[in-house]
């Protein structure tokens, strides 16, 4: 325990005794927290976005760049929005970012290539890390949710796509399969069909602007991080809803169902809706 | 936003006999989570084995035997399991909760916190492996019943089994912690009836993967019900304030002044 501990113990007030009780509870919300980040960030991104994460021949440059950085960002923003209001730790996005990479790592291993029999380099889990790091740098550094959401969800939208470039370049080396030119990621998808995604509902590039060259990934880019911004706004929105913490008193009828005695403190609500205490 | 904590209320007890004792006991917790481990691990093993083999043909009578069995078992049992825990609380609730020590709250306050640990790690198999799990099943099979391998395993079991876990959670709360005895919890209520809901919301995704779409994109609109759902997991934030901010005043009350740390 450094100085800083021991002055902040200080002016908690509490005994030792109580202060061992504290970090025991710490460690217990750390880890109830984590859980619930793991499992809320797992569940939002897989039903909204999920489709383009797990195959490589989805990582396209038109819906892949545009829907995972919109998708992830909510949570991330949610829980930016829950650990700052709640214990000014600028670690929400970094963590439910950071915990979504090791859930679909997980997944993937052990679903994707263990059960389902998929090669592992076809389902390969992009990353949104940087731009979390980056999305809880700009919170800590100006401190306002106005200001992280106009240059921390641009910048998030914006980093999507160069962060995972690094292992994404070797799948999109041209091939030649069957007398045409394909890149290594349509190779592998071709080679292990989807029963469930078959080519006539799979969505990828459907776009016109191929003459562009390779513009079209930065105008996803771009678009990704124009709507970033507004969903930063409502899920950091919906975040700060989750920390309402009210409750509303119990009628008399149901305490009397309950079996409970009334009692001088037991007649008081807990909270009068709506007034701080 | 302002956040609102548990006004206190004076306790009629302060007990100092609880310096130098343990408030916390993990080893119910680890052995939940060891026996809940047991049983998901059971579960990918199993489906490991006798899912491609056995599984693919709902009329078949190896599937009948191999998944319909599972399933006509693991219902009723953890459906069951949470009926016995949901009575064995209620049936031992405090009647006189108003009037329990300082010490006895802060016990029952870190007993709700191991609650929530069990809560949320049943949360996250189905949120995250199993759920994701689904996809892979589903990317590969084109869907011929509701009750397939995979949703036998992710739907009704996992779902239930955290559905036990979130009750017990609001029953254990509500039958011996004053402040939610006094006072309906908003965020504990959204936190387990929200995610809870996913069950009933199966009802609209079979209808819709029976009448409208067999295959599986799972970004589609027909599943969003799952995420918006799960989304009231992040009630816990509130919670986190009503609990914290009462476990604070209570290591005070119970913990002794901090010149006794001298």
């Amino acid at each position: 325990m450094n100085l800083n501990d021991l002055a902040i113990l200080k002016v908690s007030g509490l005994s030792p005794q109580a202060i061992k009780w504290s970090r025991t509870l710490d460690v217990l919300i750390v880890i109830v927290a984590a859980f619930l980040i793991w499992a809320v960030s797992h569940i939002s991104f897989l039903l909204l976005g999920g489709d383009w994460d797990f195959f490589i021949d989805w990582k396209d440059r038109q819906y892949w760049i545009l829907i995972i950085p919109i998708t992830t960002i909510t949570m991330a923003a949610a829980f930016q929005a829950i650990f700052w209001n709640l214990f000014r730790l600028p670690v929400g996005a970094t963590a439910s970012l950071l915990l979504l990479l090791v859930g679909t790592w997980i997944v993937r291993y052990h679903s994707w290539q263990g059960l389902a029999f998929f090669p592992i380099s076809l389902v390969v889990p992009g990353t949104c890390l940087m731009g979390a790091l980056v999305l809880d740098a700009v919170l800590v550094l100006s401190r306002s949710w106005l200001v992280t959401g106009a240059f921390g969800a641009v910048l998030y939208g914006l980093l999507f796509y160069p962060s995972n470039w690094i292992y994404m370049a070797g799948y999109f080396q041209p091939v030649q399969n069957m007398g045409d030119m394909t890149s290594v990621a349509d190779l592998i998808g071709y080679t292990f069909p989807r029963a469930g995604t078959p080519e006539y509902i799979r969505i990828i590039e459907r776009g016109t602007l191929r003459t562009f060259g390779d513009t079209p990934t930065w105008v996803s880019a771009f678009f990704s991080a124009f709507a970033c911004i507004f969903l930063y706004y409502l899920f950091w929105g919906l975040g700060v809803l989750a920390c309402n913490s009210r409750f509303f008193p119990v009628g008399d009828r149901f305490k009397s169902i309950y079996g409970g005695k009334s009692g001088a403190a037991d007649s008081e609500p807990a909270l009068k809706p709506g007034v701080p205490s | 936003m302002s956040t609102h904590v548990v006004s206190s209320v004076p306790s009629p007890q302060v007990s100092s006999a609880a310096a130098g004792r343990s408030m916390f006991n993990f080893v119910p917790v680890a052995i939940g989570w060891g026996l809940l481990l047991a049983v998901y691990a059971s579960y990918r093993l199993y489906q490991g084995a006798f899912a491609f083999e056995y599984g693919l043909d709902a009329t078949s009578p190896e599937f009948a035997r191999y998944w319909m069995t599972l399933f006509k078992v693991e219902v009723p049992l953890i459906f069951g399991s949470g009926l016995c825990i949901w009575t064995y609380l209620w049936f031992t609730r405090d009647r006189d909760v108003a009037k329990i020590d300082a010490e006895t709250e802060l016990r029952r306050y870190f007993s709700l916190v191991a609650w929530f640990m069990m809560y949320t790690f049943s949360f996250l198999w189905i949120a995250s492996f199993f759920g994701e799990g689904d996809a892979t099943w589903h990317q590969t099979v084109i869907r011929d019943t509701a009750l397939t391998p995979s949703h036998i395993v992710v739907f009704y079991a996992c779902v239930p089994l955290y559905i036990v876990f979130g009750v017990s959670s609001l029953l254990y709360a509500t039958t011996r912690i004053p402040a939610f005895a006094r006072g309906y919890s908003v965020p504990l209520i959204m936190a387990v009836l929200g995610p809870g809901l996913i069950l009933p919301n199966l009802g609209f995704n079979e209808w819709g993967h029976a009448f409208w779409m067999t295959e599986e994109i799972f970004s589609h609109p027909l599943h969003w019900g799952f995420p918006i759902l799960g989304w009231t997991g992040l009630a816990l934030g509130g919670l986190f304030i009503q609990v914290v901010g009462r476990m604070a005043e209570l290591f005070k009350e119970v913990g002794g002044p901090a010149s006794d740390a001298a």
